[in-house]
């Protein structure tokens, strides 16, 4: 049985001589962590490629790598300090203006191919330091759908937030049969990883069942970020579910309500959500990868009193926040901020993360630069022509610099779509990329 | 240099714990919502302020005493709750605020591995002090608002070496009486402390309410805390305490951080206590009347509400509490979400004089007119 966490650990120095230790640490370790062959094998190339493209953008940097096996997956984490002008060499497209520069021509793919190997992919910047993870998921087995004959559930109903990996699976084969795709999270097809993921903390769920043990509708979460919580759900399974739902918001809320959290909200809420304790947060568009349009509500609401922060904005956000935050009776002093030609950097670098099934790319900004303008238009175009259909930007309005991007943002074809309160630093605004030939 | 690697320096009870922020000061949570008055209805503070004497101890503070140290174990005040409840001065320990005791006690008896029971829905410190000490805590669901005896017999195994009930609980205003909290003390048997928190002692007019001073003299496990916080308006001062056996407390003042009260804290506390029955009684009357004002109007709002002991009450509300807060504020009334404190959709207001109570009726109608439109 695999032990989580368990790690091996490697410092050394960006420079092609080390790639052959690299592979052998990942060919070796990957397998004893969980990792079936194949995806070790790119899982070691997109190392490969990784140390190929430091050892060019800052040779000789010192480097931490450390191997993971996390609840459902396997990570590689890269940790290296960077002078910030090199960091632009970590944009996911960077890899042309590297070949350009060095003269490589097309054999330096960089981050985009060490993207396309793995199953996911982040960057984060803490200061000077980077951290690249490279993410393999464990391949677990796909359940079927459980038609089950409708069952009113019996005598007294009670919550629970501890549940044998059985009945979970059970529950996500019963979502799946009452529910469309777009309700539920596709890990639920494969409930071992859903499994693993609650024993690994990482994912939590509740069930509701009544007196003979029978499950009346389960509800999921995860926390995405220190101060917010993202929910799924809640799920029933009857057609007389009497109060299953309000027992299973109230396990969700009462589980997390001594957390960090403050913003408890959901992209997957079931229409089975009881009026009055959730607040409408937006209602998004989104095209999915067989071309349909789906139309989602957000709901939030928040697990603690919010005394009110200041937020920066641009002018020409204003107006929707002001809109927003009244229709939310939420208190921000919004202080308004552009550009004001001082002296940037002069390249930028921007975070990506890819979700490759569901076609949803987000950005966000990691480093400022006068650059930033084409940065965005590469990132666009290079995300349309994998076929992304749902590119989102998101800002944290705590810092001034990010809300200055609103003019850009506007310019490069995206729109404000919502707020998600407390996401970043401060609240978020997420924008939503409108693509003109859609 | 290498790189600083936090995650694998800081234990992970200490990584997975939520510091408390506390909220922003009253000017500034007035500018952010744009009000002119605040009435504080959040922190169960008596509104009427300190009694007498403490006014005068207060006035008296010249700033020739700031530089010397106050007295490191509270000596004057001591012997002064001494003689009020007949024990003798090595029976307590002062603190900065009862939060402070709190932390000591769990610091005394608790060890990785160990554990506390207290309930799921009542005040927080106790379960946030255990956590961040690396120390487990079981939580046992209330039983019809109340803290559930048997359950937290069940829970117990040895490795619990403290079971904290708060009495009266704060938030449902729930309490043992004087049977159910000797049969359970005879249940426990000795195999662990008791902290019985008297926060809202002083509030209490009921002749089965146990008074854990007298308890401790048959059950020397017994730990009673009280605070000058609550009926004695001191809240600012940080002032509060524990009364044990001797012997127990001896070994909590081991943990206990010396110096940490303040030197006016001391002195009013003591002057606080120096003849209280008229001050007492005029709080516990403000805080009947504002009961009979908002007991009939959640009536009539067809609201559910648990109207117990305390200077407090809690409101089902028909939104969320956190929406309702945001809407209160914005009418300069702060009340006391409930999400916290793991009841979902409650609010608790603490019971202060009539004009304000009233505002709060208005503010409160108000709102929920405008969301039920
Ligand atoms: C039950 C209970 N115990 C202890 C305290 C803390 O009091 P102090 O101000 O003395 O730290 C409070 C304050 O809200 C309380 O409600």
């Amino acid at each position: 049985m695999i032990q989580t966490p368990s790690y091996v650990s490697l410092d050394l120095l960006a420079d092609i001589c080390w790639i052959p230790l690299v592979q052998g640490v990942l060919e070796t370790g990957a397998p004893i962590l969980g990792l079936d062959q194949g995806k070790t094998i790119r899982l070691a190339l997109a190392a490969e490629e990784f140390i190929l493209h430091l050892s060019r953008t800052s040779p000789g940097a010192r480097l931490n790598m450390t191997l993971t096996r996390e609840a459902s997956r396997v990570s590689v984490l890269f940790r290296f300090e960077s002078s910030s002008d090199d960091l632009w060499a970590m944009n996911l497209t960077a890899e042309g203006e590297i070949s350009r520069d060095l003269d490589l021509g097309m054999d330096h793919m960089g981050l985009l191919l060490v993207s396309r190997v793995v199953d996911s992919f982040s960057i984060t910047l803490n200061r000077r330091t980077v951290d690249i993870t490279l993410y393999q998921n464990i391949t677990y087995p796909e359940i079927e759908k459980a038609i089950d004959p409708d069952q009113s559930p019996e005598g007294t109903l009670s919550a629970h937030s501890f549940c044998e990996p059985a009945e979970i699976s059970h529950a996500c084969a019963r979502v799946m049969a009452c529910y469309p795709e777009t309700l539920y999270p596709e890990a639920f097809k494969t409930p071992g990883e859903i499994i693993d993921r609650i024993a690994g903390k990482e994912f939590f769920a509740g069930l509701v069942k009544d007196e003979a043990g029978t499950i009346a509708g389960m509800i999921c979460w995860e926390i995405p970020s220190r101060q917010t919580v993202e929910f799924y759900g809640p799920y029933l399974f009857s057609d007389n579910p009497k109060d299953t739902a309000r027992l299973l918001i109230d396990l969700l809320v009462t589980s997390v309500a001594r957390t960090p959290a403050i913003t408890l909200y959901s992209r997957m809420a079931t229409r089975d959500l009881p009026k009055g304790d959730f607040e409408p947060l937006a209602r998004l568009t989104l095209r999915q990868f067989n071309g349909k349009i789906e139309k989602k509500t957000l709901w939030f609401r928040h697990l603690k009193e919010d005394t009110g922060c200041s937020v920066w904005a641009h002018p020409n956000l204003a107006d929707f926040l002001k809109k927003t935050y009244k229709n939310l009776f939420l208190m921000r002093t919004i202080r308004e901020y552009k550009s004001q030609g001082e002296i940037r950097p002069h390249r930028s670098l921007l975070g990506t993360r890819l979700e490759a099934t569901r076609k949803e790319a987000t950005l966000w900004p990691m480093l400022d630069g006068a650059d930033i303008h084409e940065n965005i238009c590469r990132h666009i175009k290079l995300l349309t022509d994998e076929q992304y259909t749902n590119i989102f930007f998101t800002i944290d309005l705590s810092a001034g610099w990010q809300a200055a991007l609103g003019g850009i943002l506007i310019q490069t074809g995206f729109l404000p779509a919502y707020v998600l309160p407390y996401a970043g630093q401060s609240d978020k605004v997420i924008y939503q990329y409108v693509d003109p030939d859609a | 240099m290498s790189i600083l690697m936090l995650d694998k320096l800081v234990p992970e009870h200490i990584q997975n714990f939520e510091p408390y922020f506390p909220s922003k000061p009253d000017t500034v949570l007035m500018s952010l919502f744009g009000v002119e008055t605040l009435y504080r209805l959040n922190n169960n503070e008596n509104a009427l302020g300190p009694p007498p004497g403490v006014h005068r101890v207060i006035d008296d503070f010249v700033p020739d005493m700031v530089p010397v140290y106050p007295n490191g174990d509270c000596f004057f005040l001591k012997e002064k709750l001494a003689f009020k409840f007949n024990k003798s001065p090595d029976q307590f320990l002062v603190g900065n605020g009862s939060c402070e005791v709190i932390s000591s006690v769990i610091k005394a008896f608790c060890m990785k591995g160990d554990n506390i029971i207290t309930a799921d829905k009542t005040f927080a410190v106790y379960e946030w002090v255990a956590r961040f000490s690396g120390v487990e805590v079981k939580l046992i669901p209330l039983k019809d608002f109340r803290f559930d005896p048997d359950a937290m017999l069940d829970a117990m195994d040895e490795m619990t070496k403290i079971i904290f009930i708060c009495n009266p609980n704060n938030p449902t205003g729930t309490y043992w009486d004087m049977d159910t909290m000797t049969r359970f003390l005879k249940a426990v048997d000795q195999r662990c402390i008791v902290v019985i928190d008297e926060a809202y002692f002083e509030y209490v007019d009921k002749k089965d309410y146990p008074d854990a001073m007298q308890l401790m003299e048959t059950f020397s496990n017994v730990v009673a805390f009280r605070t000058f916080s609550k009926m004695y308006a001191l809240a600012a001062l940080r002032i509060g305490y524990l009364c044990s056996s001797p012997d127990v407390v001896d070994m909590v003042r081991r943990t206990h951080i010396v110096y940490s009260v303040n030197t006016p804290a001391q002195q009013a506390a003591a002057a606080a206590i120096t003849d209280d029955t008229d001050f007492i009684a005029a709080t516990r009357k403000m805080v009947k009347d504002a009961r009979d004002l908002l007991c009939p109007f959640f009536d009539d709002l067809g609201l559910s509400y648990l109207s117990g002991q305390g200077n407090y009450i809690m409101v089902r509300t028909p939104i969320s509490d956190t929406l309702l807060y945001r809407m209160l504020m914005k009418q300069g009334i702060m009340v006391r979400t409930m999400t916290g404190f793991r009841f979902p959709n409650w609010i608790r207001i603490s019971l202060v004089q009539q004009p304000v109570m009233t505002a709060f009726v208005n503010a409160f109608q108000e709102v929920i007119s405008s969301v039920s439109d």
